[in-house]
């Protein structure tokens, strides 16, 4: 299945799993630098134990080979050797010295004899054992060399920078001289006689340092006062290059830092980056402090750090089994979430195509989605329910729809409705229209001849509309029909209908009625009224107005209701408006009622028209008034025109 | 395109011909036609002489027409006295020393004068409170011996400077250990030893004597009277030919290093990269002071004026050598 890339069950994962990175991340991060430092702790102590170490082991040298000279510069300033005794102490030290190579016992120019400008007795381990030499010599003036130059201005012991000595083994040498005094003090202080010194070969330092294990690759490396190299595994760096010639030559500021410190500081631990020994590397460095030297140890950073390096490996892998485990975990989570959703979804669509089959019966969980599930099926039988039920009753409304617009025919074939009524008939004309506010109405009018000349006039209004009224509009109608017969008074007849009517009204249902009978002949109009609406009447002379005989009590609820009868006698040209309260009641969508008095005034607009004009114009008047507002109660108009009838204009 | 007519073959081989009968003088390579010459430098190899070690690497010498042999110089070989044995031809050393010569008695012909500037100094540590000139007065300095005290004097002389002078030689290593407060040094090359030997250039004053009026051009090139007299154009091609290798190794310098540090390693001097570096930036600022390459190799009238009117007040020469006996310059 598709999985759509807004989908819950991705959201879920891709935050879930990005969640679970952050915290995996900073965890890893702070158990790295935590670890880092007490690796990196632990590390510097066994870095600086071991240069430590190893410094004190050269010390040891450098101070036994300092011995010599310190014992023969003691003999020499208290006792005055003659030259063979002197070699001779010379040559039995450097014997007796497993340490040293040779001594040599330098005097002051004439300081030993007088006659001599130089004289220097020089004592070494030579190919066939112990030789002797004389240094001062033209081509060799000891006077100016720095091994007895410098300790003679100084006054003090000093260790020379290393050197290759040429002549001899040609071996890597460093020396140490010490001066020794005049005897008896003079203004001055002690007056310089002489240097003595002793060469200590270094090539056992060369191979001590080589011999040392740091980590795989590491090594170690001695650096001068100076900061050249005594010792490097690159020979091409021993006494030519410095810390700072190559920091310089680098272009590594960092480097010339960390000589400084070498030469300045007693021991030290340090991150000296890659320029110096091609990679990342710590250095740790302890004094040698005779000869003021120091003893570096390269330690490469990934060797160093191997311990904490494979445990962050193997931490780094366990987070990504974590994640990978947490993707799997999380993604069934949201799967187990989102699927059902995703159903329900796609149930969702099949309900709005009207398919309300829907089981979600397999899904038996407790939890919301489950909730939503049931409800959600819940939901869909309920539809499917209401549905059936609606089904059901639209059916039934169809069919009582049906009926009643089948009534509606029966009740419109009820009352007369073909216009011209009375073709054959021009003492007058007549018109008038129903319309039920609903299907049927309680509204009627009838017209009809009693006889040859008199034609009787009703309209009536059932109180209540639809159905009810209209059955008891139809045998109000049929009653007053039956009833009405030539000479019988009007308020007879109505009293008779009453009493039909109010007879068995459990319902209490009444309706108002007006009616008259109109003598063609003459004019005469006699006219009751039941608790109608006053009707309108005007003639040629006279403006249209309600014309106000007793209304009388309505008809069908008292059974011993007493009605009144009047008459007066139409000219040519009276025309009569009855009509019921629809029209006078119509509302417009305001809320505003149509009113006697707007009816008055459109009646008086048309009044010189046609009967039917005069209906249908007051009708259509009506119901652009009552526009956006539904028909409240049935409305119907009976116009009757004494008078020669004209034909209908239109 | 040119038709291969017969006339136009005929002068092809004619020319061919030429080619041949005249090659020997064409190829001035020849080892025939190369004069034999032989050039002490006054001290061990190393960039204060790169321009003769390019100008050889290159060819330039060869292709003057001279053969030359460098000579490792160093104290052993007092430039002066090869020149005076005949071991060499040509060598370098300071105007001051040339002079000197020249009034013996050693009739030497300064050729070029290729240094302009005075590279010596006195370094003082701040550390032994001197900060000034005043400063050095009743310090502990260590000056060399000869030629290399004459500016030093002078100065002292000029500012009333009550010193106490402890001899010093070859190496650094009195200062560094404390045995004077201040010393003599190369700007090009014991300077940088001090720097590079742990001390800073902050911990450290620098009084150049060629700001102090007492600008003593160095390195000159000398020879014999009698060579030059003999055969000027040998003397000029040299000259030129070592000005030219000069050039070279200003505009090449990591090529004009590998030559020295190739030329050192060969006298087994103890020396780094960095070192020649340093000295060959600083030789060209004392070669070509203002960046201007006509002016090489002259000898300034005013400076050699004030180089032997301090000799002869110092009562180092007795008489001043007429410039234009003394001086030749680069033809």
């Amino acid at each position: 299945m598709m999985i759509p890339r807004s989908s819950i069950s991705l959201k879920i994962t891709v935050l879930v799993l990005c969640g679970a990175s952050i915290v995996f991340a900073m965890a890893l991060a702070y158990s790295y630098f935590y670890s880092r430092g007490i690796i990196l702790e632990e590390a510097e102590k066994r870095a600086c134990g071991l240069t430590q170490s190893v410094s004190n082991k050269i010390e040891q040298e450098f101070r036994a080979a300092a011995k010599v000279p310190k014992v023969l510069a003691a003999v020499l300033e208290t006792s005055n050797p003659d030259k063979e005794t002197l070699v001779r102490l010379v040559s039995r030290t450097v014997e007796e010295s497993r340490e040293i190579y040779g001594s040599a016992v330098a005097f002051e120019p004439h300081a030993f004899d007088k006659s001599m400008l130089r004289f220097a007795p020089y004592c070494f381990k030579g190919k066939s054992g112990i030789t002797y030499q004389q240094l001062g010599s033209e081509s060799y003036d000891y006077l100016i060399k720095d091994w007895y130059h410098i300790p003679k201005v100084l006054k003090a012991p000093v260790w020379t920078d290393p050197y290759f000595d040429e002549g001899g083994g040609n071996e890597m040498m460093t020396t140490h001289s010490r001066p020794f005094f005049e005897r008896g003090a003079s203004n001055a202080g002690p007056k310089v006689r002489g240097i003595v010194t002793a060469d200590l070969s270094l090539d056992w330092l060369t191979t001590l340092a080589r011999s040392i294990q740091v980590e795989r690759t590491g090594y170690c490396f001695i650096c001068s006062d100076t900061g050249h190299f005594v010792t490097h595994p690159n020979p091409e760096f021993v006494m030519s290059e410095s810390m700072f010639s190559l920091a310089e030559e680098l272009h590594d500021p960092m480097l010339r830092t960390v000589g400084l410190a070498m030469i300045q500081e007693e021991s030290g631990f340090t991150e000296i980056g890659r320029a110096f020994s091609g990679e990342d590397a710590f250095l740790a460095y302890a004094r040698i402090p005779s000869p003021g030297w120091s003893l570096g140890a390269v330690f490469p950073k990934n060797e160093l750090l191997a311990e904490l390096n494979d445990l962050h490996k193997s931490t780094a892998l366990l987070a990504a089994g974590g994640l990978i485990l947490l993707l799997v975990v999380s993604g069934l989570v949201a799967r187990s979430i989102a699927q059902p959703l995703r159903r329900m979804a796609a149930a969702t669509a099949k309900v709005a195509h009207g398919d309300l089959d829907i089981d979600f019966s397999d899904i038996k969980r407790e939890d919301e989605v489950g909730q939503l599930a049931r409800s959600f099926s819940r939901m869909a039988q309920d539809l499917k329910k209401y549905i059936k039920d609606l089904t059901e009753t639209t059916a039934a409304k169809q069919r009582i729809e049906s009926e009643l617009s089948i009534a509606a025919n029966i009740q419109k074939s009820m009352l007369p409705s073909v216009f011209p009524a009375f073709p054959d008939r021009d003492e007058f004309d007549i018109y008038a229209v129903m319309h039920p506010a609903k299907e049927v109405g309680g509204d009627f009018y009838d017209f009809f001849f009693l006889d040859g000349d008199h034609l009787c006039v009703v309209i009536g209004d059932v109180s209540g509309k639809g159905v009810p009224a209209a059955l008891f509009m139809t045998v109000t109608k049929y009653l007053i029909e039956a009833t009405a017969v030539v000479d019988e008074p009007l308020d007879l007849i109505l009293t008779r209908v009453n009493r039909h009517l109010a007879r068995n009204n459990e319902s209490y249902m009444f309706v108002t009625i007006f009616m008259g009978v109109l003598n063609v002949k003459t004019g005469e109009f006699v006219y009751a009224n039941g608790g109608h609406n006053s009707p309108l009447l005007w003639d040629e002379d006279n403006p249209p107005s309600f014309f106000g005989p007793p209304k009388g009590p309505v008809v069908g609820i008292m059974d011993d209701a007493e009605f009144t009868m009047d008459r007066l006698t139409f000219t040519p040209g009276t025309v009569l408006l009855a009509y019921t309260d629809g029209v006078t009641e119509a509302f417009s969508a305001e809320g505003n009622a149509f009113s006697d008095e707007r009816l008055l005034e459109i009646v008086t607009a048309v009044r010189e028209k046609s009967v039917k004009e005069i209906t249908e114009d007051l009708l259509s008047e009506i119901s652009s008034f009552c526009v956006g507002a539904p028909q409240a109660d049935d409305i119907t108009v009976l116009a009757l025109k004494f008078g020669t009838r004209k034909p209908a204009t239109n | 395109m040119q038709n291969f007519t017969p006339k136009y073959i005929c002068k092809f081989a004619i020319t061919i011909l030429a080619l041949l009968l005249f090659q020997p003088v064409m190829c001035p390579g020849s080892e025939s036609v190369l004069k034999k010459a032989t050039f002490c430098p006054q001290w061990i190899p190393q960039a204060q002489f790169a321009g003769y070690m390019v100008a050889l690497e290159k060819g330039f010498y060869r292709d003057a027409g001279l053969d030359l042999n460098l000579m490792v110089g160093g104290p052993e070989k007092p430039a002066f006295v090869t020149l005076e044995s005949g071991e060499a031809t040509f060598c370098t050393d300071w105007l001051s020393s040339g002079i000197q010569q020249r009034d013996s008695g050693l009739p030497v012909v300064n050729l070029a004068q290729i240094s302009q500037r005075s590279a010596l100094i006195l370094i003082g540590k701040k550390k032994s409170g001197i900060l000034k000139a005043q400063d050095l007065n009743g310090k502990k300095i260590g000056l060399w011996p000869g030629q290399f005290r004459i500016q030093p004097k002078v100065f002292f002389e000029k500012y009333g400077l009550q010193v106490d002078i402890i001899p010093n030689y070859t190496s650094v290593s009195l200062f560094l250990k404390g045995g004077v407060d201040a010393m003599s040094a190369m700007w090009y090359n014991e300077y940088h030893d001090i720097l590079n030997s742990g001390l800073n250039s902050d911990d450290l004053t620098l009084f150049f004597f060629s700001r102090l009026g007492l600008n003593f051009p160095e390195d000159g090139i000398y020879c014999l009277e009698k060579t030059l007299r003999e055969d000027p154009q040998l003397c000029d091609a040299f000259v030129q030919a070592s000005i030219k290798g000069w050039l070279y190794a200003f505009e090449n310098q990591d090529y004009a290093l590998d030559i020295v540090m190739k030329h050192a390693k060969a006298a087994h001097s103890a020396t780094n990269k960095a070192h020649q570096r340093w000295m060959l930036a600083r030789m060209k600022v004392l070669i070509i002071p203002e960046g201007d390459t006509s002016g090489i190799g002259k000898l300034d009238m005013a400076d050699y004026a004030l180089v032997s009117d301090i000799l002869r007040d110092s009562r180092l020469i007795e008489r001043v050598p007429q410039y234009e006996e003394f001086y030749r310059g680069p033809k």
